[in-house]
């Protein structure tokens, strides 16, 4: 019953007019920033922070929460309408959002990615509500070599992921894992492939190949398909808009595919390092794995976006766990918010939900309300962001592109990004001209240089022994529960081959 | 077309693996995995891949079916465009840039409407001001001379 009274005084807190105001405020100010290509809830949070300098500490952390869900809702929109993902996190909802949209469904793609993101982000705030302790204690033991399992099986979900020409496919992965070897060994400090430029001691960062990738690339594919000589939007066929509300078969189909995901979500949202990138395409991998026709998937199948979604809302509440117990953050955008925590003189360990009841509360209470305030504001705003497509594609591409590099530029006040995202930009379509995987190429970017660092760590720790994966229990659990996914898989796909076989 | 840009990444290819061959160690002075290590496995693979690539598409007659050069026009157009706006972006930074670049694209793309152009040429980078330097008090390319 603590937990209630704790949850009841939270929701008292956060439900004051001056919180409530700054809540709907971060709300929307993170759901416009999640809209804009290149500012990920990170960036926008990191942008906003010194705004709220004079504010009172649970106010200021209540607006950057909801800064933080708001951008994970706003990001998926141009995901949707521009194949344009504004974080790693949405990059798994472009496999079937943007066909959905091009298929005239942009509307009820829009709807059904609110609710997911409202499912992903209420189950994660009441798992936190309620296990948030118990599951502390579990992943305080992880180490490298649980991370090491955990990214591969994030880059085994990519290779997953490929379809048609797998060749392909494994080239594009290895151009992103070669990009990410670029910049400072983090274990010896020698620099690999910097050429001596300063700039890129740091490596060579996601966001500027990402919206190259995808949003560059595909308005210089759609001027050589010529998209542009259309009247309308280019991007999304407007005059196929049929309706704006999802059919009930949308929300029949992904009703337990959002509960299951949210879940998936949330348990990934807790390991340190793992995040919201690897939930989404471990809950996307799920998915297409489950279904009944796996062949929908990346060509504009609902349960293809609503996973996830789903998921990586849910992981980013998961997210919060380790960094209000133990202090660690689990992805970039919690790091900067404990950097915010830091800064106001609150310290987040196990102590701070013990000695700073009215803040770990005050906060756990607002994300409640906001992710109710998101739904609707998501809602309400999604005919002015479907309203975009009807402009003509020659007018809207420049514009994006514009707002791509000065998205691109204001995140580190560098003019090499901007032109490591032009560069991509002409890759990109390249690649999607001859059938490469853009996706694959900037999933492997993120994840590659986590599965080096963490597996050097542990041959490390391990004195060169591979033998440290089966010691450890934590490991051995995940090492278990890896190959009991490859193998049902395996499985799954045997008995659906023997099924179509028979069948025919 | 295709081929060439095999021919590319099976360079680049070459030069990442002889750089991580060449320039980076595969083990450490202590005998654990160095800084060589994954960018050799890499390199080697991704050579090997792209050969493999290659050989394929030589079988199948694809490696020299393509679009006909006027199909690329106006995609290099944009892109050459956008490339441009880059450089004048670094130099003359983004007062100038962003309604010169929105100019010249669309007087060349949406010839002959001229108030819709010319709206857009003012209104966005006025939007994009606001937005960025107002609203989220975020930093912009100034250029050089300035």
């Amino acid at each position: 019953m603590e937990i209630f009274d704790n949850l009841l005084m939270g929701l008292s807190i956060a439900i004051t007019p001056i919180n409530l105001l700054y809540l709907l405020l971060g709300a929307l100010i993170g759901m416009t920033i999640g809209a804009i290509p290149g500012f990920g809830p990170s960036a926008g949070i990191a942008i906003l922070l010194p705004v709220t300098f004079n504010m009172d500490p649970i106010s200021a952390v209540v607006m950057l929460s909801a800064i933080y869900y708001g951008a994970m809702y706003g990001g998926t929109i141009t995901a949707i309408l521009l194949n344009t993902p504004g974080d790693s996190t949405t990059v798994a909802s472009t496999f079937d959002g943007f066909p959905l949209a091009k298929q005239g469904r942009a509307g009820p793609a829009l709807v059904m990615q609110a609710c997911a993101s409202f499912t992903g982000g209420t189950i994660g705030v009441i798992l936190i509500t309620l296990m948030a302790p118990m599951f502390a204690l579990v992943t305080r033991s992880f180490g490298p070599p649980e991370f090491f399992l955990l990214t591969i099986m994030g880059i085994l979900t990519l290779v997953a992921l490929m379809s048609g020409n797998w060749i392909l496919g494994l080239v594009s992965a290895l151009i992103g894992f070669a990009l990410g070897t670029v910049g400072v060994d983090m274990v010896t400090g020698h620099q690999r492939f910097t050429f001596g430029s300063a700039e890129l001691i740091g490596g060579i960062h996601f966001i500027p190949v990402a919206i190259g990738l995808f949003g560059i690339g595909e308005l210089f594919h759609a001027f050589y398909s010529g998209a542009h000589k259309s009247g309308t939007g280019g991007i999304v066929e407007y005059k196929n808009e049929e309706r704006f509300w999802p059919t009930k078969k949308d929300f029949r189909e992904s009703k337990f595919t959002m509960l299951r995901n949210s879940i998936l979500g949330f348990c990934i949202g807790l390991i340190p390092g793992a995040g919201a990138t690897v939930a989404s395409l471990m809950a996307y991998s799920l998915e297409k794995s489950l279904s009944s026709t796996p062949k929908k998937f990346g060509k504009g199948e609902m349960r293809g976006l609503t996973a996830p979604e789903s998921a990586n809302n849910a992981a980013s509440s998961g997210a919060m766990v380790p960094l209000l117990t133990l202090g660690i953050p689990g992805s970039a955008s919690t790091a900067v918010l404990l950097a915010a925590f830091i800064m106001w003189g609150l310290r987040p360990g196990p102590l701070l939900m013990a000695e700073n009841p009215e803040f770990a509360w005050g906060l756990i209470g607002s994300m409640y309300l906001g992710n109710m305030a998101l739904l609707m504001i998501s809602i309400f705003a999604i005919p002015i962001f479907v309203y975009i497509i009807k402009a003509p594609y020659r007018i809207l591409a420049p514009v994006v592109l514009v707002v791509c590099t000065m998205g691109t530029f204001s995140v580190n006040a560098s003019l090499i990004e901007v032109f490591i995202m032009l560069g991509a930009g002409v890759i990109g379509f390249v690649m999607k001209r001859f059938g490469f995987s853009p996706a694959a190429l900037v999933l492997a970017l993120v994840l590659g240089p986590m599965a080096e660092e963490s597996l050097r760590q542990t041959l490390i720790i391990s004195r060169g022994s591979f033998d440290i994966f089966l010691l450890r229990p934590a490991s051995l659990y995940i090492l278990v529960f890896f190959v009991a996914v490859i193998f049902s898989g395996v499985l799954l796909n045997a008995c659906r081959k023997k099924t179509n076989f028979q069948g025919a | 077309m295709r081929l060439w840009f095999y021919l590319c990444i099976l360079v680049v290819a070459i030069c990442y693996t002889y750089g991580a061959f060449f320039d980076l160690t595969f083990l450490n002075n202590r005998g654990y995995m160095g800084p060589g290590f994954f960018p050799r496995v890499l390199g080697v693979t991704l050579i090997v891949s792209m050969l493999l690539l290659i050989l394929g598409d030589i079988k199948k007659g694809t490696l020299f079916s393509g679009p006909q050069d006027s199909q690329y026009q106006d995609a290099a157009v944009l892109i050459g465009l956008s490339l441009t706006f880059g450089v004048v972006l670094m130099v003359l930074g983004y007062v100038i840039a962003i309604p010169a670049y929105l100019g010249a694209t669309l007087f060349y793309f949406n010839r002959g409407k001229h108030v819709t152009n010319g709206v857009v040429t003012v209104a966005v980078p006025a939007l994009i001001h606001f937005l960025f330097a107002g609203l989220l008090n975020a930093s912009l390319p100034h250029g050089l001379w300035w």
